[in-house]
């Protein structure tokens, strides 16, 4: 039997999603604190290289006792799996597909019951393809951290964790389709298509890109440019869809305006989804490719700018004369700055596909900056966007506390903002040193990058402030200790308001 | 190695043509017809157009229902 109303059917509706989607975003929050810890110690081992694999400081009163200086050697085979190519491997695998795809994930099943208007079908297979997924990123950081990684970017996870995570993946990709079937609404909003691209474009590339590189590996150096086509789509047809999707969502249901232009957004979806994948090689410029291969790469994301613009020109507008919510909504908060990043991240994406500029960037901490900028400035901080909007929708509770969540805002906002200003600053000033054949390597480019190092790992600090307020937080909603007053209808204002 | 272009070939192709299929079906499905009512398709009695759904927790709700300005000018922070 249909609710009511439509306010008891939407209710009902993301109540029938609770269990798989807190168990995502939980896990996400997991993944992030590790991952983040990753970060902090890869980043201090970039300008203090001995930082946790440092031999222990000789016996002094051994050696004068005619010992050996060298009592306490330390061995790369006890500590290896703290070196900084296990660890930074660690930590890009632990964020991008620990947290950001679980996060997605999340997002995405809240979104696609929500947009087709049916309670959550399936809920098992969601919530085993969870337990799956986890299973698979715990054995692939665990295979990482043994020294098992593939050594190839973005595809680092050994076979045997890569099959895992695809399977789970297949399983949300096959649930998506039966949800999208049974769909009770008769349009399909920008965002559906978003996401539901996303679920269906994300296997078949960690599929094609696994068989070609790791199960059956093609020679040479088509295996480079399977790699990028990759690298790269998993950014642009994987999180940039659900983020954006999220956006397309989000900011017109907090605000309580429609899309400024429908039509905008309709040319968005459909010129990313033609063009993006051809964007990949611009990874390679310089590389060991034909150069109309680089070319048409080159072309493609240059061509980006459009789908960029058109989304940047639809939320600002949308946005136009509600900017003063911003200081009210703390998910309009987090999703602007995200769809705000976006824009900025992609044209400095464009703009660094060109041969001129990549020739300084390429190799250097500006394309790390870069990275930052896309994953955390725009991805990451639209998913806390959401969750800030879903959780409570799910907990049927608020947000405990309105402090909490201006500090994780503030503590991330700057944190990204220091981080992409040292990356960026420092990157450049390295790219212009490294094309000039008088620098000494060693003497004068390595010492020049350290303070932006150091400045680097300060930023990253105060991240690492954000993510343990905001999973402290979220534990405390799952806990069921979110404020109740308010009346039944939490997320309602009006309603909250009217009823006694 | 023949297995492995032929999946790259297929997969290169049929990425395309899954999108261009995709987009035929919507062009069809008279999802490119009415945009007004798709961008308000997200609404409906309970959370109307007009209406913000989001606010800080303790923060008081009323002072946000309404008019954009109302917003703007602002209750006082909690």
């Amino acid at each position: 039997m249909p609710p009511p109303t439509d306010a008891a059917e939407r209710a009902y509706i993301d109540r029938s999603c609770r269990a798989p989607v807190l168990f995502f975003f939980g896990s996400a929050l997991f993944w992030l604190l590790v991952g983040t810890f990753f970060a902090l110690v890869t980043s201090i081992k970039l300008h203090d290289p001995e930082f946790m694999t440092r031999a222990p400081l000789p016996d002094v009163a051994k050696f004068q006792a005619g010992g050996s200086l060298n009592a306490n050697p330390i061995s790369m085979q006890d500590v290896g799996f703290l070196t900084f190519g296990r660890f930074r491997a660690s930590h890009l695998n632990a964020v991008a597909y620990g947290w950001a795809s679980s996060a997605a994930i999340g997002v995405g099943v809240w979104l696609m019951a929500r947009l087709c208007r049916v309670p959550l079908r399936r809920p098992a297979l969601v919530t085993t393809a969870g337990v799956l997924w986890n299973i698979g990123i715990a054995v692939g950081i665990a295979g990482i951290l043994a020294g098992q990684s593939t050594s190839v970017e973005w595809l680092e996870f050994p076979p045997y964790a890569a099959l895992i995570i695809g399977i789970a993946y297949a399983m949300i990709a096959v649930w998506a389709v039966d949800m999208f079937a049974s769909r009770q609404c008769d349009h399909v909003y920008v965002t559906l298509w978003y996401v539901l691209a996303a679920f269906f474009w994300f296997p078949w590339l960690y599929a094609t890109a696994n068989i070609l590189i790791l199960l059956k590996p093609v020679q040479g150096s088509v295996q480079a440019i399977v790699n990028w086509w990759f690298g790269h789509n998993v950014l642009g047809l994987w999180f940039t869809p659900i983020g954006i999707g999220a956006a397309y969502y989000m900011i017109p249901k907090v605000i309580g305006r429609p899309i400024h232009s429908y039509y905008l957004s309709a040319i968005g979806f459909w010129s990313l989804a033609l063009f993006y994948s051809w964007n990949g090689g611009h990874h390679l410029i310089g590389g060991p490719l034909p150069a109309w291969v680089i070319t048409a790469s080159i072309v493609a994301s240059v061509m980006m700018v459009i789908p960029v613009v058109v989304t940047a020109v639809n939320h600002h507008m949308t946005m136009r004369g509600h900017f003063g919510m911003l200081r009210y909504s703390p998910t309009l908060r987090f999703i602007v700055f995200g769809a705000m990043s976006y824009t900025l991240v992609s044209l400095q994406g464009s703009s660094m596909a060109i041969r001129s500029l990549n020739k300084i960037s390429h190799f250097t901490h500006y394309t790390i900056g870069h990275a930052h900028f896309g994953l955390y400035a725009f991805f990451t901080m639209v998913m806390f966007g959401c969750m800030y909007y879903i959780v409570p929708r799910l907990c049927g509770c608020e947000w405990r506390s309105a402090y909490l969540i201006r500090l994780h805002f503030w503590a991330a906002a700057y944190g990204i903002f220091f981080m992409i200003i040292a990356l960026t600053v420092g990157g450049l000033v390295q790219g212009l040193m490294l094309a000039d054949p008088a620098k000494d390597f060693v003497g004068e480019i390595v010492p020049m990058t350290r303070p932006y190092l150091v400045g680097r790992s300060l930023s990253g600090v105060l991240l690492s402030i954000g993510h343990v307020v905001f999973a402290y937080h979220f534990i405390l909603m799952v806990l069921q200790l979110g404020r109740r007053e308010g009346g039944p209808v939490y997320f309602n204002p009006v309603e909250a308001e009217v009823r006694p | 190695m023949t297995t492995a272009y032929l999946i790259l070939g297929f997969s290169l192709v049929a990425f395309g043509a899954m999108a261009v299929t995709a987009l035929v079906w919507a062009a069809r499905a008279g999802q490119f017809e009415n945009f007004k009512a798709g961008s308000e398709s997200i609404f409906d009695s309970g959370e109307p157009i007009g209406e913000p759904t989001d606010v800080f927790p303790g923060m008081k709700r009323s002072l946000l229902a309404g008019s954009p300005t109302r917003a703007m000018k602002g209750p006082p922070r909690p």
